[in-house]
């Protein structure tokens, strides 16, 4: 199937995890995905996949340059930007008393201030090409309470309030969003640990079905939300 | 905004395609000998709400082609898509009556200059990870054809080119394809208001029973430049009415 052909997609992080298994997907579906990596070089890569296109680029999702230029790229190469998947996250578990400013201020940067960055000039684009999709993917720690999780927890928070606003004020303009709230999903950085098993989890795949299912539908359907959770519930 | 430079865009098929790309959102650049004819069609493009620039240039001539890049790149920004279009027919000579100036002009203006293009361009392209590279050859890039052998060779040479590009350049990103046009109605080509003996003779091996207009190769050109044609590359694109499916005798 190709119901993503002639779509080009933002996937912010995507190299590995959650982000790779949508990349592989929508990218098979037909459309051209770009993700994104701090530690990308300055020029595109072409990543090595049979079944379509995927190109790196360089993101630090929580430094405004960095997020512009990445943009402007997108513009001067593809004629549309129809989704915009932020993706890129990272997590720190301790006892609120334990965590420090400085994991306080990356955590909220990159998960929070991140998605704003890129929601903003996606928002951008999408107003002037009149639509397109911004999906923020979010934890079941945006709805709920998970100890040891505060800065996380806030960050995750603050992307479910966002992505209601983004849907408000996209709304006569063709923008939608759509919050994606993953359950426990095994991922590399899970292997091996105790207590975490890919039987009790969902897979990237999983999440990445979901995504592919918001991306794909028109937009007069507006999807705010989807809580994706394994049979066991919350771990 | 996606920057497309189209070569020979004063008139024929280089302008349908300048003014079919603005329409698709890209800000074009046209560069061409005619550097008011040009103009004229950036102007249209402008007054059409769409951005264009024009730029005097000798397509055969590196100087001239690195100058234009440069001035294009300035106004507009890097360009993804090239189309190398500009092309000269005549003099429609036999063999033994072709000069050597003769040969080197059509060779540099038709051949030449898509390796002048290419060279400077496909390395910005490979960086940007995304290009799109039409040539504008003709059927007389498949078949030969009397008193035009310079006009002949070059575009056949055209189209080997393009293999070569689309085989050594597919892996960044870039695609390279050919649109071998049959009989336009083009300063260049024909005039259907100028009903001839020429113009019957074409009109007899062409099925369709008419020539084309200069749209219908740019509308091909729009979607070789689009987000939907990734996997064509090296192809030559047969645009003729069916002259060339036709052995024309019976």
């Amino acid at each position: 199937m190709s119901v993503m052909r002639g779509k080009v997609v933002l996937i912010t992080g995507g190299t590995r995890g959650l982000g790779k298994a949508m990349a592989q997907l929508l990218a098979q579906e037909g459309a051209a995905v770009v993700v994104t990596s701090r530690k990308a070089k300055a020029v595109t890569k072409r990543l090595k996949n049979p079944f379509g296109n995927i190109q790196e680029m360089p993101l630090e999702v929580s430094d405004e340059k960095s997020v512009q230029k990445l943009f402007g790229w997108l513009e001067a190469t593809f004629s549309s930007l129809d989704v915009v998947v932020n993706n890129a996250g990272v997590g720190v578990f301790k006892p609120l008393t334990d965590i420090s400013l400085k994991e306080w201020n990356e955590t909220i940067g990159t998960n929070l201030t991140g998605v704003f960055l890129c929601a903003r000039e996606a928002f951008r684009r999408m107003k002037k090409q009149g639509g397109g999709r911004i999906i923020n993917i979010g934890s079941i720690a945006d709805y709920m309470a998970l100890p040891l999780g505060s800065a996380y927890g806030a960050s995750k928070f603050g992307v479910r309030g966002l992505t209601q606003v983004l849907n408000e004020e996209g709304r006569d303009l063709g923008v939608r969003a759509t919050l994606i709230s993953p359950g426990a999903t095994y991922t590399e950085i899970w292997k091996g640990r105790k207590g975490f098993s890919p039987k009790d989890m969902l897979s990237p795949e999983d999440i990445a079905e979901a995504v592919l299912d918001v991306a794909r539908r028109p937009l007069r359907v507006r999807v705010d939300e989807i809580r994706i959770l394994p049979p066991k519930g919350v771990l | 905004m996606k920057v497309a430079l189209v070569t020979g865009a004063a008139r024929g098929i280089g302008a349908a395609t300048a003014k079919a790309l603005a329409a698709e959102k890209f800000a074009v650049a046209l560069l061409d000998l005619d550097a008011a004819g040009a103009e004229r069609v950036a102007a249209e493009i402008r007054a059409a709400g769409n951005q264009a620039h024009a730029v005097a240039c000798d397509v055969g001539v590196r100087a001239s082609v690195e100058a234009a890049i440069a001035s294009s790149t300035a106004k507009l920004g890097e360009p993804s898509v090239l189309v190398n279009n500009a092309g000269i027919g005549g003099p429609f000579h036999r063999i033994d009556e072709v000069s050597d100036d003769e040969w080197d002009q059509i060779v540099a203006t038709n051949l030449k200059s898509v390796f002048l293009f290419s060279r400077a361009l496909l390395p910005k392209m490979k960086v940007r990870g995304y290009g799109r590279i039409v040539n504008i050859a003709s059927i007389q890039g498949l078949l030969g054809a009397s008193r035009s052998s310079t006009y002949v060779a070059t575009k056949h040479g055209m189209l080997g080119y393009t293999k070569a590009i689309a085989a050594e350049w597919g892996a960044f990103g870039i695609t390279c394809n050919a649109i071998c046009p049959g009989y336009v109605e083009t300063a260049m080509g024909v005039q259907a208001d100028k009903v001839d003996a020429y113009l019957e003779n074409v009109l007899k091996k062409t099925p369709v029973g008419r020539v084309g207009q200069p749209d219908e190769i740019a509308a091909l050109v729009v979607y070789l430049t689009g987000d939907r044609s990734g996997y064509i590359n090296g192809a030559a694109l047969v645009v003729d009415g069916g002259i060339t499916a036709h052995v024309g005798i019976t």
